[in-house]
């Protein structure tokens, strides 16, 4: 049994099978699909991220024979990612801004939100490991809360999201490395002291990323490796040498070594209205 | 504020609107008044149905998807030498089939977590203050609805983790009738839309008449990042943090729905 009602408070509901299929005091979700906005090949990108150089000298004392010893130096040098925050809300040089994508009708209250997304820029390792993604590369995916934590390991992580502003529909970017040092204990303290002759740390500053020994420096990935060597004390940061004049040390090159990450995929988002209160 | 059922058989539409206005002949499709029929884009917030849009109609609902999400060992690994650096912890990660949706496309769905809101992407739904974290995030196959779950872990092991899940497949819309509005009661036909739309399927909508296992649909982000790590509230306002969040994160509007 099918019918259509009017209410006298100026409703329609209609019937079917017992159970109202309809009934304007219980909106449906309307979507709108040839309202729908289609991205295709649209990559989302994040800039590279500030950092500087740490760098590890050691020096290993050990007896070779009973009562003879010798001393192993090596050095190891590493991206060291600084705290920060970026995002629509922050300040130059971490601005993001909001990128507009397109538009929907007026009224639009409800966003279906299709994304298939393949990182095609990899950002630099975290200590040996790929910065962990959170998407499930290549399928389909349904994004409901409209927001992904893309990435996130060892204290960075990045976020996009897509809001609904008035009619128009704008994708926003985060990214956000925390200011404890990440995942090795204890942290790298951003300190610069002056050369020594045993193990010692320093802080070499990149750009934005300046030494500072309160806060520290979360290790990203690995620039090189050296030793340790026997009686070659000759792995200290440049300026820094000790006991020898021929200096070999671990290069602090981070050419190649960057944090910058770009998904791209297929975007479709179809607007629609629920009439949410 | 007047509700109408009409239909426009030069167009092919047919609409449950509420009135625009009462200025016009109420009988006349394309009077003012019924505007929302044949320009429903224009008077979206007057619209409740049109045969031009699409609707949630349930293809499968099914509850007490029981998943036990694996633990995520435990792990301290020597990365250098000279100096020894250690790295602690480790991220695995597994694809859960968690219904298949027996459709020849991939269908649009939605997963209801055990709190009674939807699991939005990338959603945490473990964290362990100084063991790990984990989140999993709903997708979509050619065969299934699944999730792919990503544990962190520290040292220590995070621990498996026991959900049950709701899973919500919705049919796509698809005009395969020949008629613009179909009502047969004795075949129990009541179609609108050239079929697109079926009384005899329940449909996504504001659960407002005590409707049986509602759950709220987010209307904004769930997550959000700050200080390297991150925080999802749940559209029922369920909420968790990953150690060492340093922002405000208080959740976006949600509506509560159901498929009746």
């Amino acid at each position: 049994m099918s019918f259509f009602e009017y209410t006298e408070d100026g409703h329609v509901i209609a019937e079917h099978a017992g159970r109202r299929a309809i009934d304007t005091q219980v909106p449906m979700l309307n979507l709108v699909p040839g309202a729908a906005i289609t991205l295709t090949g649209y990559s989302i990108s994040w800039p590279d991220l500030w950092k500087g150089t740490l760098y590890y000298q050691t020096r290993q004392t050990v007896e070779t024979v009973p009562g003879v010893f010798a001393d192993y130096f090596g050095c190891s040098t590493w991206a060291g990612l600084v705290e920060q925050e970026w995002g629509p809300a922050e300040a130059a040089p971490n601005n993001l801004p909001d990128i507009a994508i397109g538009t929907v009708p007026a009224g639009t209250d409800y966003l279906e939100v299709w994304v298939t997304l393949t990182r095609t820029v990899n950002p630099a390792n975290i200590l040996d490991l790929a910065l962990a993604s959170n998407f499930p590369e290549g399928l389909p995916v349904k994004l409901d809360g409209h927001s992904c934590v893309v990435e996130e390991f060892g204290g960075v992580a990045r976020q996009f999201e897509f809001v609904l502003s008035g009619t128009s529909v704008l994708l926003r970017r985060y990214q956000s490395v925390n200011a404890l040092g990440g995942i090795v204990q204890p942290g790298f303290l951003r300190n610069n002291p002056s050369g020594a002759a045993g193990n010692a740390e320093f802080f070499y500053p990149g750009t934005n990323a300046p030494v500072d020994g309160s806060k520290y420096a979360t290790h990203g990935q690995r620039i090189q490796q050296l030793g340790p060597d026997k009686d070659i004390p000759t792995h200290r940061p440049p300026g820094k040498e000790w006991g020898s004049s021929n200096n070999v040390p671990c290069s602090m090159d981070m050419t190649g070594i960057s944090y910058a990450s770009t998904w791209t995929g297929d975007i479709i988002i179809k607007p629609g209205f629920i009439d949410a209160p | 504020m007047v509700y109408v059922f009409m239909n426009d058989p030069a167009t092919g539409r047919v609409a449950v609107f509420e009135e625009n206005g009462t200025s016009g002949d109420p009988e006349d499709p394309n009077s003012v008044r019924n505007a929302p029929l044949n320009d429903p884009v224009t008077h979206l917030t007057r619209t409740r149905f049109n045969a031009d849009f699409d609707y949630y109609q349930v293809s499968t609902d099914t509850s007490g998807i029981a998943i036990v999400h694996p633990a995520t060992p435990g792990a301290s690994t020597v990365v250098a030498t000279a100096p020894s650096i250690t790295r602690v912890g480790q991220v695995a990660k597994s694809s859960i089939n968690l219904v298949a949706h027996g459709l020849p496309y991939v269908p649009a769905y939605m997963v209801v977590g055990p709190y009674g809101g939807l699991i939005g992407q990338s959603s945490l739904i473990q964290t362990v203050a100084g063991v790990g974290v984990r989140r999993v995030s709903p997708y979509a196959t050619s065969t299934h609805i699944g999730l792919l779950d990503v544990g962190i872990s520290s040292a220590s092991d995070l621990p498996a983790l026991a959900m049950t899940y709701r899973v919500i497949v919705f049919k796509q819309p698809v005009a395969d009738s020949a008629y613009m509005l179909d009502i047969d009661p004795d075949a129990g036909v009541f179609n609108m839309g050239y079929g697109k739309w079926r009384g005899d399927l329940k449909q996504l909508r504001q659960s407002k008449l005590a409707d049986a296992s509602p759950f709220d649909v987010p209307l904004g982000r769930t997550s959000d990042i700050r200080g390297g790590v991150s925080r999802t509230v749940l559209a029922d306002g369920t909420t968790f943090t990953s150690p060492n969040y340093t922002g405000t994160f208080a959740g976006s509007p949600s509506i509560q729905c159901s498929v009746e």
